[in-house]
Parts: structure tokens; sequence; C-alpha cells
């Protein structure tokens, strides 16, 4: 793939990349952005060469997630060393964290009343289920490309999809009463 | 007539569909493009502190100098005729106290002054005799 080339691939992925890497940063912009461009120039200076193997949406993604693993995991060594607590921000986003997660979106992002319910409910499922449904829905890859992505079996992602789909669902039924109710 | 299951799972997933699309809609918004990615100051390297540049460089280097010297000290010979640095240094450190150093060192002035003579030795027990059935001789014989 030519420079040209793949800055192109770049560019059509950007905004779905964003997505996913706020996704995996807990919602947090600053943070998202910037493993973003942390991913962007792995891409772009070779440390993260496309092989052809797979789409490179595919790819890309995974390069998003494998960044923002790693980010998380030198800001844990960091505390451990400084002897600080860690922010919450920098540490992955957790299933059950929903009384901040639903508080937390309107505050960092401005979203829509429904884009804000959609993230509410999605911080309250499993990792697994919200990343294969994150990727599926919202970065429209199939469910064998979110496997691939997500480093788990086709069988496996097939399962948290439909139990995540269901969960969501629910959540979302739920959530929607509560704010109407409030007003 | 109750909706089928088949449907109503379509259908659920059109309005996930609908609802993630609109959130990405949100989110497209906001996305920098290419270059301003790029271009951009990442949040770590605004928190690099210039000074914190130097005490990295400071670490190191205070670490090589004491090695360094450490070094230095432990090859360097004394020079002929010159008294002897190391030994009395070994002397001083082998030793458990002043007492003891004073003891070990016999002064000349004094008729002799103290020595470890004045310390009786502990006393010898004999050997115990090794019979010849004794599983401890040392030596093993071989017949050809």
């Amino acid at each position: 793939m030519t420079r040209p080339e793949l800055e192109q691939e770049l560019r059509n992925m950007l905004a779905v990349g964003r997505g996913w890497a706020l996704a995996q940063s807990n919602w947090n912009a600053t943070e998202a952005d910037d493993v973003l461009q942390a991913s962007v120039l792995k891409l772009l200076d070779g440390r993260a060469r496309f092989d052809g193997r797979s789409s490179f949406r595919t790819f890309a993604f995974g390069v998003i997630r494998q960044t923002a693993r790693e980010r998380r995991r030198r800001a844990l060594v960091r505390s451990l060393i400084l002897l600080r607590p860690i922010a919450r921000d920098e540490l992955a986003p957790r299933a059950g964290d929903a009384s901040r997660a639903s508080a937390a979106p309107d505050a960092r992002l401005d979203h829509s009343r429904e884009s804000a319910l959609l993230v509410a409910a999605l911080a309250q499922l499993p990792g697994r289920q919200r990343e294969i449904l994150h990727l599926v829905f919202y970065g429209e890859l199939t469910i064998e490309e979110a496997a691939r992505v997500a480093g788990v079996a086709l069988g496996t992602a097939r399962t948290h999809y439909a139990r995540g789909k269901q969960r969501l669902r629910e959540l979302l039924g739920d959530l929607a009463a509560d704010r109407d109710a409030n007003g | 007539m109750a909706e089928p299951r088949n449907d109503r799972g379509k259908g659920d997933e059109l309005a996930l569909r609908g609802a993630f699309a609109r959130l990405r809609d949100d989110e497209a918004q906001r996305a920098p493009t290419l270059a301003e990615l790029v271009a951009r100051v990442s949040r770590e390297d605004a928190a690099r502190n210039p000074r914190l540049v130097w005490l990295r460089l400071a670490l190191p280097l205070t670490g090589a100098a004491m090695a360094g010297f450490a070094w230095w000290i432990s090859t360097s010979a004394p020079q002929p005729g010159a008294p002897t640095r190391s030994a009395p240094l070994i002397a001083l450190g082998s030793m458990h106290s002043p007492t003891d150093a004073l003891l070990a060192s016999p002064l000349p002035s004094l008729g002799g002054g103290f020595s470890n003579s004045l310390i009786p030795a502990p006393p010898v027990s004999p050997a115990p005799a090794l019979d010849s059935h004794s599983r401890t001789t040392p030596a093993r014989r071989f017949s050809v």
C-alpha cells in the first residue's frame, strides 16, 4: 500500500475510528484523541504495517484497541511508580459503572439525549459484549471481523452479540422509562 | 395477533442500528481531519517538563560517575615504597570492635603489649579412633 493510499484509507475511517477510540477510552474525548493520534502515527511511520490479510478497517481498529490497552497499562505502571491514585479515565471502562456512566456522557460529550442514553446503556454492558456491539453497529463490521478485532473466536463473538443485543434493548427500555418518569 | 419473534428481532436490530447511526453522526461532526490529528500536541507531549529532561539525564550520569569511581578505587595499585593502603582497611574491616583491633596489633613500646596469646586456646579433644568397620573410612579399597 502506497503512502497516498494509506492516507486515503485513514481519512475514510477516521470518524468511525474516533468512535472506537472513544469506546476504548470510557468516552473521554481527550484520551480518545490521544489514542487515535498515536494509532495513526503508528500506521503512518510503519510501526504497524498493514499486510492485507484483512480489511484495512479491521486492521486499524485492532491497532487502536492495542494502543488504548498499552496506554492504560502505562498509566497503571506510572501510577504505581509515583504512588498516585490512578484517574478513572485512564482505566478501561467497566461493566456495572452504571451510575457514573449515566451521569458522565452528558458532562463529557455534548450528545443528543438519544445518544447519551445509548452511551449510558453501553457502559453497563460487560466489556466483550460492548466491544462486539460497538464494532458491528457503530463500526459496521461483520461479526467475523469484530471477532478478529476483539481477539475472540467467531462462536464466542456470536454469543456476545446475541446476548449483548438483548441486554442493550432491555437497558435502553429501562433508561428511557427512567428519563420519562423524571421528566 | 402477536408479532412473530423473528420480525420482532429484526425490528430491534433496526432500532439499534438507527440509534448507533445517530451516535455516529453526532461524533462525526467532532472528528478531526488527518492533518489536524497528526499536528496536534498530545497530552503527554504537553505534560513533558524540560526540567525533568535534565533530571533524566542527571541520574544516569551520576550513577555512571559513582560506578567509575568505585572501579578506579578497586583497581588502582599502590605505588612502590608507599605504605599499603589496603592492609589497615582490611584489618579494621575484619574486626568487630576497637578492642579486638588493639588485641590484634601488638604495641612494641609497651613491651609486647597485648596479644592473642593471653587468650587460652580451647581444649583440643582427641580424634575418635576409626575402627575397621566404620562407614566413615575415607578411602575405599579395590581388589583386582
